[in-house]
């Protein structure tokens, strides 16, 4: 064989076995993945920013609960804003995206942590890791699943090629695993004094647990949650208005931490409760809650109006640029737990429980309200109306005692000017996800 | 090459790269060509009209590389977050990891013949192609369970299938006078075959200006989408017709496509593409002693734009130009922006170039010390024809920003005027 052919040969043979090393590149400007998560540090850092996502969770969470109920309209019925209020919401309302999107990112990044815990030897720091991204993760579907019902319950990381073929888990099966991750919570994670305040905490996990058990209509086991809540880290703050401005007190069970004046770490929910915001003056308080607080409930109205009632006066912001408000979301209080603890034992009847009208006058006397021997669905519903409006709590309470639609009919004739349907409990799923999935199905809304 | 008669060629390539996946880094990539020069033949070859005849087919394959080095690859960035009041850096994954990017393929298959007669003083070539690229490297708007709004994935098909034709002609060649003719005329056609599963995905380009592209499977990629105008407001339901002058209203009554009575997403429908039905150019050159001129005219026939200009031109944004509150029937108007209002024929024809020259005789050139010496005259666009109907300044110019996808090519926004341009020149060869 002449030489030509063999060099021509070897040459070829090279080509094709030859070296492949130098592809496998890692990054030299940015950060690969590969290189990252490899030490407990780093897996912490990765829990920072889970929370970081978490922090867009409520900034439009109000659109989709206060804005819907009875509590809050908008003065200009502008747009997507607008649509919130008279219950016209279509699949395309970039609310409807929002909060979608921002509980579902923050889902992603908790199972990121999650995928990752191998790295961490210490085993206080793995649980606590674990305990975290688990409360946060069944949080996120707990949004999800109590406003649009029929959500893809996501518990591993989703490739871009499989995403179009993920099917949505029935509603009963989301509240499943929603329990499953709490109660994992609730085990790997060390009380209030044992982590840095704001991140999550066995306490945050059962409080949250009791809650979920509640929204499934499983009074003892919500009851059951709750008593582990009740006496122990928590209590109710003296001064109804420091629970809002004196942050990180002590009845804060779980908020979502901002601060003032920054651009990557302040919330602007704030500014839309003003007529500073870019709708001027959406979660607007209607006549219709401004009508319902006695006039000895004067406590509760000054801090949840401002002067003159037109505008909302809890979460008003310190900031010098309204835009970026510092003020912590309150997710979950003492003075919730202690009313769903009274509503878990009344059971959808009226209560004369020692324990539980001693909790309800409890939360009514720091309000400077009499006391009271009996509590009615009624009276429950209302004191909850009174004592969280604002902090976006309405539309489930409304759902959860049954009288969403009668309720929303009679305020729909009258101020909410629109006519209630049946269909307008359910939200639709965002268009974009449905043009992106092969196999969703939309709610009816 | 065998007996100068056949031909033959075969030839396969394996290509890596680091923008792609751990098991899809590398692609094999395989193409075989074959001709016959007919006119070779002894049947053929004394012939003294065909000078030459080749028929050639071939078929390759070939691979598209990403567009970032990275891609593939899961990536983190800082960010913060507040604990316990205070700000505390942490990490968040910035880019999704996708393990299974790979090349995206193309596989082509043409079949031609080259026609050369009286001495190949007429040439005719023809072409017609097939060529289905696979496994598109796109940037698709995802469901957000994959923690991002998109990623680049391979998907879908695209097959593009036409001919060419190519023809030249010596005209006249003598000593002093020479004339050549060449014209070409293309026909393509592109064809979305398959699009990942999803029937039918809608792009926008600008979230003030929402108008949608339509890419449709069993359609073209790029289809221009949304309602069908019907008829104008009537002046008296606007607030002041008459002003701004030259302002239009900026809704109109919309086509009930479906009957009910209803304008919604339902009424939308195809309103156009950016693909023209045909392009063709013609080319004249002649030389008279030291004189040469020649120019060639460019045409393209039946692509349309959505023409974004009318917005600003027409004032359709202006309050005054609004409905006012008599009007009853704001159920059944939308904004132009948002119909076929804006969709135009952009066909043109362009005298493309034009060039006149004189070359000075030699003797005088070689006076001064130079070899050859050209004056002349160069003109670009310098004719240019379009549709009545066009009303903005560049039936080929397209907007460009961030959003622009080549799922939404056609969108003219502020695009820069048609630039007609002439040159003076003078050449020297030394």
């Amino acid at each position: 064989m002449k030489l030509k052919y063999i060099i021509i040969t070897v040459l070829g043979l090279a080509m094709f076995t030859g070296c492949q090393d130098f592809l496998d590149v890692q990054p030299i400007s940015e950060i690969g993945e590969g290189d990252f998560y490899t030490n407990a540090k780093e897996v912490e850092t990765a829990m920072i920013g889970v929370y970081d996502a978490l922090q867009e969770v409520p900034k439009r969470e109000f659109t989709l609960t206060e804005m819907r109920s009875d509590n809050a309209k908008t003065r200009l019925s502008e747009g997507d804003w607008g649509d919130c209020e008279i219950l016209n919401i279509g699949s395309t309302n970039s609310m409807v995206l929002a909060y979608w999107n921002a509980n579902y990112i923050t889902i992603y990044r908790a199972n990121t942590v999650l995928n990752n815990l191998d790295v961490v030897s210490d085993n206080d720091l793995r649980s606590q890791f674990e305990g975290e991204a688990k409360f946060i993760r069944a949080m996120c579907h707990y949004n999800l699943v109590r406003l649009y019902k029929n959500i893809p319950y996501v518990d591993r990381t989703i490739y871009p090629n499989e995403a179009s073929t993920i099917e949505q888990t029935p509603e009963a099966t989301v509240y499943e695993n929603i329990v499953a991750d709490l109660n994992e919570a609730i085990s790997l994670l060390p009380g209030k004094s044992g982590i840095a305040n704001g991140r999550a905490t066995s306490g945050a996990a059962q409080a949250l647990l009791g809650k979920v058990y509640l929204a499934t209509g499983d009074y003892s086991s919500a009851q059951a949650a709750f008593s582990k809540v009740i006496g122990t880290d928590y209590a109710l703050e003296e001064s109804f208005n420091d629970v809002f401005y004196t942050e990180q007190n002590d009845e804060i069970i779980f908020a979502v931490q901002y601060i003032n004046d920054d651009a990557d770490n302040s919330e602007d929910f704030s500014m839309e409760f003003t007529w500073a915001g870019v709708a001027s003056g959406v979660n607007t308080p209607t006549d219709d809650i401004i009508a319902d607080f006695d006039v000895a409930d004067s406590i509760r109205f000054a801090t949840s109006f401002l002067a003159d009632s037109s505008e909302v006066g809890k979460f008003v912001s310190s900031s010098s640029d309204p835009e970026y408000g510092g003020n912590d979301w309150i997710v979950i209080r003492y003075a919730d737990v202690l009313l769903m603890y009274v509503e878990a034992v009344a059971a959808g009847g009226t209560t004369t429980d020692g324990t539980a009208v001693g909790y309800f006058n409890e939360v009514r006397s720091r309000a400077g309200m009499p006391a009271v021997d009996a509590i009615t669905q009624e009276d429950l519903l209302r004191e909850r109306r009174l004592e969280l409006a604002f902090e976006n709590s309405r539309w489930f309470d409304l759902e959860r005692f049954g009288v969403a639609a009668e309720v929303l009919t009679a305020f729909g004739n009258g101020e909410g000017g629109f006519s209630f349907q049946s269909t307008d409990l359910n939200l639709p799923i965002p268009q974009r996800e449905m043009a992106a999935s092969d196999v969703f199905v939309q709610n009816d809304y | 090459m065998y007996n100068n008669k056949y031909l033959f060629m075969a030839s396969i390539r394996r290509d890596g790269s680091s923008s792609f996946g751990e098991d899809t880094k590398w692609g094999l990539f395989p193409a075989v060509s074959v001709g016959w020069r007919v006119s070779q033949e002894d049947f053929l070859i004394d012939n003294s009209v065909i000078s030459d005849l080749k028929v050639r087919a071939s078929f390759g394959q070939n691979g598209k590389n990403a567009a970032g080095a990275y891609d593939h690859l899961g990536l983190v960035s800082p960010t913060s977050a507040i604990i316990a009041g205070q700000s505390t850096t942490g990490f968040y994954p910035s880019q999704g990891a996708n393990p299974l990017l790979a090349w995206q393929k193309s596989t082509e298959i043409n079949f031609g013949f080259d026609l050369g007669l009286y001495k190949d003083r007429i040439f005719a070539s023809f072409e017609v192609y097939s060529k289905q690229s696979e496994d598109l490297l796109l940037n698709m708007p995802t469901s957000i369970i994959t923690g991002y709004e998109s990623a680049i994935m391979n998907i879908g098909q695209v097959d593009n299938k036409g001919f060419e034709i190519e023809l030249s002609s010596f005209n006249v060649v003598t000593d002093n006078f020479s004339w050549k003719s060449s014209a070409t005329f293309t026909k393509n056609k592109t064809t979305l075959v398959d699009f990942g599963g999803a029937d039918s995905t809608i792009s926008t380009v600008e979230s003030k200006r929402p108008f949608e592209f339509m890419a449709i499977e069993g359609e073209n990629i790029v289809n221009y989408w949304g309602y069908e105008m019907e008829k104008d407001i009537d002046p008296q339901y606007l607030n002041n017709p008459y002003y701004p002058i030259g302002g239009v209203a900026q809704d109109a009554y919309i086509v009930d496509q479906n009957g009910d009575g209803v304008i919604d997403d339902r009424d939308k429908k195809v309103l156009g593409s950016p693909d023209p039905d045909f392009v063709w150019s013609l080319t004249n050159s002649f030389t008279y002693k030291n004189f040469d001129l020649s120019f060639t005219f460019q045409g393209s026939h039946g692509a349309e734009v959505v023409n974004m200009d009318r917005q600003y031109l027409e004032n359709l944004f202006s309050s005054n130009m609004d409905y006012n509150s008599s009007f009853t029937d704001a159920d059944m108007v939308e904004q132009k922006i948002f119909t076929d209002y804006l969709v135009q024929d952009a066909s043109y024809i362009a005298l493309r170039t034009f060039n006149l020259g004189y070359t000075l005789p030699g003797s005088f050139a070689s006076k001064f010390g130079l070899e050859n010496t050209r004056i002349y005259i160069a003109a670009n666009n310098m004719f240019y024809w379009w549709s009545d109907e066009y009303t903005s300044y560049n039936p080929e110019g397209n907007f460009v920003n961030d959003d622009m996808t080549p799922l939404t090519v056609g969108y003219q926004k502020g695009s820069a005027p048609l630039a007609k341009t002439f040159i003076v020149g003078l050449s020297l060869n030394f």
